[in-house]
């Protein structure tokens, strides 16, 4: 039995191959999520994730920059608008991984992306993350409390728009 | 609280109770606090009993990818809980995968759990009284059965369950269908907050009519009433007003709700109601808890036919099936187990039983749910998981030709029937291909609008409904396994089928497009009149050793005594004659403060 590593306790700043694959990593975390660097690191959870996709990729020899290396660094341009749908629409090992980060970012939960059913919850952290309860403007089950009565209103204020 | 080990224990108590959750917890803290000494055998693990343990569970929860009720509470092999994943559409018969062996025809859905604390721990809360017409349905309608007790002789322990559970509600909102207070009565604490879906529904709904079995009722969505902190009134006990309980090792948490949107698996701030919560405030002096210790059976004197001990296994780990055997001796005994264990207990023991219905009986509220997207955003997700239900349908002359129901509002959106939100992100990932902005945006537009309803259905006391056991299947340390019968009655399925007829007239009238679907391949799929449908489990474990006022019909007499026993009293659901549409924790709590009072008089008699 292989040990499986706990990403509770973040080892990153020890895999971490350089700032630029780590700048790499964000930026294409919010093309595919449609959530900005703050929104991202907000959570805590991006060298976590980052160790958890490049352990993934490392044992397939592959490289994030590589599979996804038409993205270009302007955020959320039609450029890349263009290129991602392409991509992701497609049935190559890229549209797979992009899949898996998704739903980590949104759910905390990493599916291999081989396998659906080889999941789990890196952390209580990584769940209470969980970028899904910011998009529905609720709050992650069992944590991030909105207090006492506040579920009696919408939301949002008037001029927060509805996204 | 004060945990022991086996060496610690007395030789004798008072009391010996068998089950650390809500009513042997609620018979505990009334005893001990009238100086009388108790013991609780309680067969799980009291992880939760001090602070630390209990963020344990929650830290648990956290990281488990199947968030059933059962979550936060790994099953522990030697004192096992049925989880819902264990449910399998039958045939195979018997299911055997889970610690219940299923015989059906239907499978029973529901479970419990089996730590200190019992399944207050992952309860909903709601906290309604029966009503009236309950207690007398087969006087009044033709069906079931006659309590021996009327809604005027609980009245009074409804009032001391709502103070012991901290009920939060509007008396006004609550005197319905013949439900009455004392002139002046208030609830400990006002209603909860109404969640911003209960309100959009309330505009629509408010006022409409329905038609069942020829009579047009009226609906209104109505506040339910909830065992959990909200804000005290002022006016309540005569104007001396309450005083909420918070956590458990850190009482200034949980003094209010605070939405966490989690009360069932787990309330991260103790705001809901645990029977942790008695069992902190029973007399330490007067009640020793010795949790690991699964009793399996009941020493009973042949002539005198009173019980003179329990025995119970203690095991030191979870993780190993190793255990030690000990009796426990008290004047009194009380099994306060569970529904399913008591009648496990018994029959292990052959006691109480000259009527045969010990196990029999089994009821809960089969649970239709219904879903759909509402016309605007409702914002679920947010709040305690239900605020308000439509309750008119509890009550009526239709419940001579078919079950009545009630509907409780889901303020969790597609959470319970269909995994929402992370069912819907998974579907617009992989299925559509959404990412970026369109993706945060359709999960914007869509899971904002979602609605439920959890529609309670009454089952009626049924023989072959029943809690049997079998030398063949036992657990890890060698205890019998709960062997179930179980199906659906055509009274039952005619009630569901209505409610299901009155929740798509409430869709209409309210402009939700719905979205319910019953599979075929569902454990709990069965089919009326031509209509498939799929019921859920309740958690509601009840009537498997009834109160009667006869020995030839019932286990145990209304004053919650065992007939064939003068020194044993059972407490719990499994002593409700039949169960109403009522969630039945506080009829429950009613009748063990009930049965507590007695056990004071039954010693105080003896030992003046």
């Amino acid at each position: 039995m292989t040990e499986k590593p706990d990403y509770a306790i973040c080892h990153a700043y020890t895999t971490l191959k350089s700032q630029d694959d780590l700048k790499f990593f964000v930026q294409l975390s919010c093309e595919l999520t449609g959530f900005n660097e703050v929104d991202l690191y907000g959570t805590g959870q991006v060298l976590t994730y980052y160790q958890i996709i490049t352990d993934y990729l490392d044992k397939k020899d592959a490289k994030l920059a590589t599979l996804f290396s038409g993205l270009s660094s302007t955020l959320f341009s039609s450029q890349n608008e263009t290129y991602l749908h392409k991509l992701i629409n497609g049935h190559g090992q890229p549209a797979k991984v992009a899949a898996s980060l998704i739903k980590l970012w949104y759910l905390g939960q990493w599916y291999n992306p081989d396998n659906a059913n080889d999941t789990m919850i890196p952390s209580s952290q990584s769940y209470i993350s969980g970028l899904v309860w910011t998009a529905i403007h609720a709050h992650p089950q069992g944590a991030k409390q909105q207090g006492f009565g506040a579920w009696s209103f919408p939301p949002l204020s008037e001029d927060q728009g509805q996204a | 609280m004060k945990l022991i080990k086996p060496s610690e224990a007395k030789k004798h108590y008072d009391v010996v109770i068998v089950g650390g959750g809500i009513s042997g917890a609620l018979v505990a803290k009334q005893l001990s606090r009238a100086g009388k000494s108790c013991l609780i055998l309680e067969g799980g693990e009291a992880t939760g009993s001090d602070y630390g343990g209990y963020q344990e569970f929650l830290n648990t929860y956290y990281k488990e990818t199947a968030k059933i009720p059962d979550a936060p509470y790994p099953v522990n092999p030697n004192a096992p809980e049925p989880t819902v994943l264990d449910v399998e559409k039958m045939p195979p018969t018997p299911s055997t995968k889970g610690y219940f062996v299923q015989y059906g025809p239907l499978p029973f859905r529901s479970s419990y759990t089996t730590y200190l604390g019992g399944t207050t721990l992952h309860w909903l809360g709601t906290s309604l009284r029966m009503l009236p017409e309950d207690f007398k349905v087969k006087t009044l309608f033709g069906v079931g059965e006659d309590w021996p007790i009327s809604y005027e002789d609980m009245q009074p322990w409804y009032e001391k369950a709502e103070f012991e559970l901290g009920v939060s509600a509007n008396v006004e909102e609550q005197s319905y269908l013949g439900v009455q207070f004392p002139k002046g009565y208030v609830y400990p604490m006002h209603g909860m907050p109404r969640s911003y879906v209960d309100q959009t529904l309330s505009k629509s709904v408010d006022g409409m009519q329905v038609k069942i079995s020829g009579a047009s009722v009226s609906l209104k969505v109505r506040g339910t009433p909830a065992s959990r902190n909200g804000i005290p009134n002022e006016r309540y006990d005569h104007g001396k007003g309450y005083v909420p309980r918070g956590a458990v090792g850190d009482p200034a948490i949980g003094q209010r709700c605070m939405g966490n949107s989690s009360c069932v698996p787990i309330c991260p701030v103790q705001a809901k109601y645990n029977a942790l919560k008695t069992l902190n405030e029973a007399d330490e002096n007067h009640l020793s808890i010795q949790p690991k210790s699964v009793a399996y059976k009941l020493d009973i004197d042949p002539k005198s036919k009173r019980v003179t001990g329990i025995r119970y296994k203690h095991y030191t780990s979870m993780h190993s099936p190793h255990y030690t055997e000990h009796v426990a001796h008290g004047t009194l005994y009380v099994l306060a187990g569970h529904a399913v264990p008591n009648a496990i207990l018994l029959l292990a023991s052959d006691a109480a039983n000259q009527s045969d219905m010990v196990g029999r009986n089994l009821m809960d509220h089969p649970e239709l749910l219904t879903w759909g997207l509402m016309p605007e955003k409702v914002w679920p997700m947010r709040g305690p998981l239900a605020t308000s239900g439509i309750e008119d349908l509890r009550g009526g002359r239709f419940r001579s030709s078919h079950a009545a129901f009630r509907l409780e509002m889901g303020n969790d959106g597609w959470g319970w029937p269909a995994g929402a939100p992370a069912s819907n992100l998974i579907d617009y990932v992989d299925t559509q291909k959404l990412y970026g902005p369109k993706l945060r945006q359709t999960l914007n537009d869509e899971v904002t609008r979602q609605f439920r309803f959890g529609i309670l259905v009454e089952q009626l006391p049924e023989a072959s409904n029943r809690v049997t056991i079998d030398p063949k299947y036992r657990d890890a340390i060698g205890n019998f396994r709960p062997v179930i019968h179980y199906n659906l009655s055509d009274y039952t399925r005619a009630g569901f089928y209505n409610a299901y007829k009155v929740s798509q007239q409430i869709f209409r009238q309210a402009g939700i497009k719905d979205y319910s679907s019953y599979p075929e391949s569902d454990p709990g799929y069965f089919t009326y009149n031509g209509e498939g449908l799929v019921f859920n489990g309740a958690g509601h474990f009840a009537g498997t050793h009834r109160m009667g006022s006869s020995p030839k019909t019932s286990v145990v007499n209304p004053q919650q005594r065992c007939w064939d026993h003068d020194n044993l009293y059972l407490v719990g659901c499994g002593n409700m004659v039949t169960l109403g549409t009522s969630n039945p924790t506080l009829t429950m709590a009613a009748l063990s403060l009930w049965a507590a009072q007695n056990m004071i008089d039954d010693l105080e008699r003896n030992h003046p």
